[in-house]
């Protein structure tokens, strides 16, 4: 299609502006007969009867793209729209300010910065300081250098110039620049990936360069005369506070964070020194929060300074937005949490265990009071996981490598697949040379597949609770098929070369016939991760309110479901530990009925191997198992008390569905549960076995005096849970009173304070959680017996059930049965 | 008929006779016409915009709605007084395929003028066009986002059978979280896309 207009060939818009054509006479003159609201995209001038409603287009064009365009003359959309006041328009950034004024502007950036982390943008907060703005256009349209940045033409400064022209063009300056030097670290961790753009952090820079020339050190000596200049120069009695919040800024830029290497698995080491930069940076901050009153007194800034002028002057692909500036108080705990935050991921220091650290990250990845800062999130992926996949910076360790500890801590530790990966090249292998190189091919693809899962786990640190159950959910997958390619390639060894690992149970005669169980390592560390992440979907799915009351009902029963059977697969693992342990311990039993010979030698030389190297791991994976027990031994029966409340109340008659429905219950089932609608093994409930579930536990509830029952049931429940909780937060109490003690001979703890503070909170949740239902279920039973609940047919006419979640384990909301105020 | 007492937050009530006051129809938006056929959509397309523009907080531009209406005239249904045709009801949907294996009708807006709510104007509105959906389109599920504070909402769309499956951080722009809702319509919404049968390209068409 040919697009012509007469002289239109004639714009050169890198030519003055004086030159430009204006053609929009021309463009309603052809569009105004037919066209009502201007709709055309792209005008042919040959045509003159566009008809009304008519969408003229290239054919490369999607009406979709158009959707993201921003409709000039809209004022919602037209940034350019926006009235600017007379003070905004003229407001002058050369001239000089007195000290109470710069004062209150460096207060504002400093809370501009900090609201831009607390979800706004760019736009709306720091980048709508006139100051900000100016300097970065000239850094950008210069050539840019530091001396490119600056607010006017370029003044050589003395250190007696006017003060109030220091102030601004020295001062102020570099304060400005060491908060841009925040903002370009924070845009780098953005740039990442680690973070989702503009649900965790919005990095539009409007086309600014965020001073990517400019090297940190020469901002921090541009802050570091200012600092020196107020020192000697300014006689201003409240000069300290502007000292402070400039060095606030120097020790919040200056560590490098990200080059800081952990070694694992060594001794525990020194805190680095560049920490100590962030602890005077907190330090100043929570003593300037303390002065809120002195900041409260400070003029307002200059009229003018802080303006939406740069959404309507700058690349603006987004709506006009007010300006957003959080209170002060608001913004000094942002500012002290997120250094605090960063501070704790270095109690990393102070771990070696591989399930200690997992500990750790689950924590911080799950911590919802007080949530982590974006910054802290954000960082401690990027710190833990280096762009060269090594843990920490530690070249020794890798992600490959951390998977294979990781398998060893649970399931493979002296297993016989891994030994004869570790063999293969040695004599008197069970496997031919031909074979083996088939069998190490396919261990290292399943290796290799395994490991892009278990790193995509580690990106879900930094990433927001929804975002985490995505991944949760989609990981169900992942797992899925992983565990189909392992059980087949743990087979086929099995079946191919009898490299098999194995426990022994005693059989079901009583012959003292033991039988014989595969164990396969890597499907059941699989296996017991996939349980794990389908968990975390169901549960997560509460605590986000994803589930309605009357979905809660089936979603308790099958997380209860699924803790049953991932408990039953920890006996396994448990078996199978114990059956390794104990071939180690009765290893001198052996020795000692052997004749004395190469054979016994051999035999001792391989106790002395095992009992040294190999029983401590698995000794500690018993304990591990043990912790495992208990929480999930927790889970399952606060799970099974939900589910029985959920079967009085379903039976009363409170969990029906809307009346207006549209859809059939199967359906609705079917789509709650489509993550877990693909997996195999375990079984997926369909809908026909949930009623007949549901059928079986209505029958335990479907009379008065069953319901009674059933509620003393769950009470006696309730108080053996509550029993188990206290006896876990007693030990972890118990724990942290001995954490000298507990420090291994590297002088690594097993938790750290935070790990320690994180699961005893985490425990008293589920505490009040049970409080909760036991309190529900008393109330329930004396509102059972009231004669308001006589007639229990009509009990959902006048009552409603209520989900309280504040104060309660965000899993296990509490139910409450209260009357309907709408009815 | 039935009539509900309005506030319409000036402190004058308003009567609304469910049935016979209020006119549902499709707003097909169909190229040419008349000049008074003209004249008269655009008047009705600025009303629309108007309303949703008032009531919704997401601003969207002309080409948002052109992008809809356009692409599938049978989906956007007003409400208007028949006293003197104001529209005071629209809802704006489409239908495309999701991931190639099922087609989804997407709910974009619905937005009633507050002085006439309370009177099943949205319920009309939103059965109108989910059918259309169906009948058209043959969708085998129905989306929409909805503000986790929106609880009126949540429970106008909740009661009609749309189960919330996610929940979107900070989706708008005021930095509200969202839920996702989808109403299940064929077996097909149930299971996950990697599963399902491509579509047959063939038919395509008949979906977009």
């Amino acid at each position: 299609m040919d697009y012509s207009i007469e002289g239109i060939q004639s714009i050169d818009i890198n030519n003055d502006s004086s030159k430009y054509i204006d053609i929009t006479d021309q463009f309603f003159d052809v569009t105004k007969v037919e066209l009502g609201i201007g709709f055309a995209l792209c005008i042919n001038m040959g045509w003159a009867d566009i008809k009304h409603g008519e969408i003229v287009k290239a054919k490369s064009f999607s009406l979709f793209q158009g959707t993201h365009a921003l409709e000039m003359m809209n004022k919602r959309l037209d940034t350019g729209l926006v009235e600017l006041s007379k003070e905004e328009r003229e407001f002058d950034v050369t001239a000089g300010r007195n000290f109470d004024e710069v004062l209150a502007i460096m207060n504002d950036l400093l809370k501009y910065l900090m609201s831009w982390l607390n979800n706004s943008s760019l736009s709306r907060t720091i980048l709508s300081c006139r100051y900000v703005e100016v300097l970065l256009v000239n850094y950008c349209t210069g050539n840019k250098s530091l001396a490119s940045c600056r607010f006017g033409a370029n003044v050589e400064l003395k250190d007696d110039d006017d003060e109030e022209s220091l102030l601004i063009h020295k001062v102020l300056r570099s304060f400005i620049l060491g908060c841009l030097e925040f903002v370009k670290f924070v845009l780098f961790l953005g740039q990442q990936g680690v973070l989702y753009e503009e649900e965790d952090i919005n990095t539009t820079s409007m086309g600014l360069d965020i001073l990517s020339k400019i090297s940190k050190q020469d901002i921090i000596n541009e802050l570091e005369k200012s600092i020196n200049w107020l020192q000697k120069f300014c006689n201003h009695m409240n000069k300290n506070y502007m000292i402070d919040l400039l060095l606030m800024i120097n020790n919040l830029i200056k560590p490098n964070l990200l080059t800081i290497t952990i070694t694992f698995d060594q001794s525990s080491s020194p805190k680095p020194k560049e920490l100590l930069f962030l602890q005077e940076s907190l330090k100043i901050a929570k003593s300037l929060k303390s002065n809120k009153e002195f900041f409260s007194k400070l003029p307002q800034v200059p009229k003018g300074c802080l303006s939406q002028g740069v959404q309507r002057r700058l690349d603006n692909g987004v709506p006009l937005t007010p300006l957003n500036m959080d209170p002060f108080d608001s913004v000094y705990d942002s500012f002290i949490n997120m250094i605090q935050d960063i501070l704790v991921i270095f109690e990393l220091i102070n771990i070696q265990n591989i399930n200690h650290i997992n500990l750790f990250i689950m924590c911080f990845m799950n911590k919802r009071e007080d949530p982590i800062h974006i910054i802290a999130r954000a960082f401690l992926q990027l710190f833990y996981i280096r762009e060269d996949r090594s843990i920490m910076g530690d070249p020794k360790t890798r992600i490959d490598s951390l998977l294979l500890k990781d398998l060893i801590s649970l399931t493979c530790c002296d297993s016989k697949i891994f030994q004869e990966y570790e063999n293969y090249e040695k004599k008197g292998s069970k496997i031919n040379n031909h074979n083996r190189i088939e069998y190490i091919d396919k261990f290292l693809e399943l290796l290799a597949n395994l490991e892009n899962n278990y790193y995509s786990n580690f990106l879900t640190i930094s990433q927001n609770p929804c975002r985490q159950r995505q991944h949760f959910n989609r990981s169900i997958l992942t797992w899925d098929t992983l565990q189909v390619q392992s059980e087949m390639f743990e087979q086929e060894l099995f079946q191919k070369y009898n490299i098999n690992d194995f426990y022994k149970v005693d059989g079901n005669n009583n012959d003292h016939h033991q039988e014989e169980i595969q164990s396969m390592p890597i499907s059941s560390w699989i296996y017991y991760h996939k349980l794990k992440s389908m968990l975390e979907v169901v549960l997560r799915g509460v605590e986000l309110e994803i589930y309605k009351k009357w979905e809660l009902y089936s979603i308790f029963w099958y997380s209860s479901y699924l803790y049953e059977i991932l408990i039953e697969h920890l006996h396994r693992i448990q078996h199978a530990n114990s059956y390794k342990k104990n071939l180690i311990l009765n290893m001198p039993k052996k020795i000692k009925k052997l004749k004395s010979g190469e054979k016994k030698q051999q035999l001792k030389e391989i106790y002395k191997i095992k009992s040294k190297q190999i029983l401590p791991q698995l000794i500690e994976i018993e304990t591990r198992l043990e912790q495992d027990f208990t929480i999930f031994t927790i889970l399952k029966n606060l799970s099974d008390c939900e589910k029985y409340l959920f079967s009085i109340l379903d039976d009363l008659k409170l969990l029906e569905l809307p009346k207006l429905n549209m859809v059939p219950e199967s359906l609705s089932y079917g789509l709650k549960m489509k993550p877990f609608q693909s997996v195999g093994v375990p079984e997926f409930p369909t809908f026909t076995k949930w009623q007949m579930v549901k059928k079986s536990l209505q029958t335990n509830v479907d009379t008065k005096e069953k319901k009674l029952h059933t509620l003393t049931c769950i009470k006696k429940l309730c108080d053996f849970i509550k029993t188990q909780i206290s006896d876990t937060i007693t030990k972890l109490n118990n724990n942290n009173n001995n954490n000298n003690k507990d420090k291994n001979e590297n002088g690594k703890s097993q938790f750290t304070d935070f790990v320690q503070k994180e699961l005893t909170l985490w425990h008293n949740q589920l505490l009040r959680s049970c409080i909760g239902i036991s309190l529900t279920c008393s109330l329930l039973s004396k509102q059972l017996v009231d004669p308001n609940f006589q007639d229990i047919n009509q009990i959902h006419h006048k009552y409603t059930v209520l989900l309280q979640r504040d104060g309660y384990h965000r899993y296990f909301p509490c139910i409450k049965v209260v009357e309907n105020p709408m009815k | 008929m039935s009539s509900d007492d309005v506030d319409d937050h000036n402190g004058r009530v308003i009567k609304v006779h469910k049935d016979n006051d209020i006119i549902y129809t499709t707003f097909e938006f169909v190229p040419g016409g008349s000049k008074s056929r003209i004249e008269e959509v655009n008047n009705d397309l600025l009303h629309i915009m108007k309303l949703v523009n008032e009531h919704l907080s997401e601003p969207y531009s002309i080409y948002v709605y052109r992008f809809f209406l356009n692409n599938w005239p049978k989906l956007c249904h007003i409400a208007r007084l028949k006293s003197n045709n104001e529209i005071i009801g629209v809802i704006i949907s489409k239908s495309e395929p999701h991931r190639n294996t099922r087609i989804r009708g997407y709910l974009g807006m619905l937005a009633i003028n507050p002085t006439y709510r309370s009177n099943g104007i949205a319920k009309r509105l939103i059965e109108m066009n989910i059918n259309n959906m169906i009948k058209f389109y043959k969708v085998d599920e129905i989306i929409l986002e909805a503000e986790v504070i929106n609880k009126t909402a949540l429970s106008l769309y909740e009661n009609f059978g749309f189960i919330r499956v996610k929940r979107l951080f900070r989706y708008y722009l005021n930095t509200h979280d969202a839920y996702r809702l989808i109403l299940p319509i064929t077996e097909k919404s149930c299971i996950r896309s990697t599963f399902l049968e491509q579509l047959d390209p063939n038919q395509l068409e008949d979906y977009i």
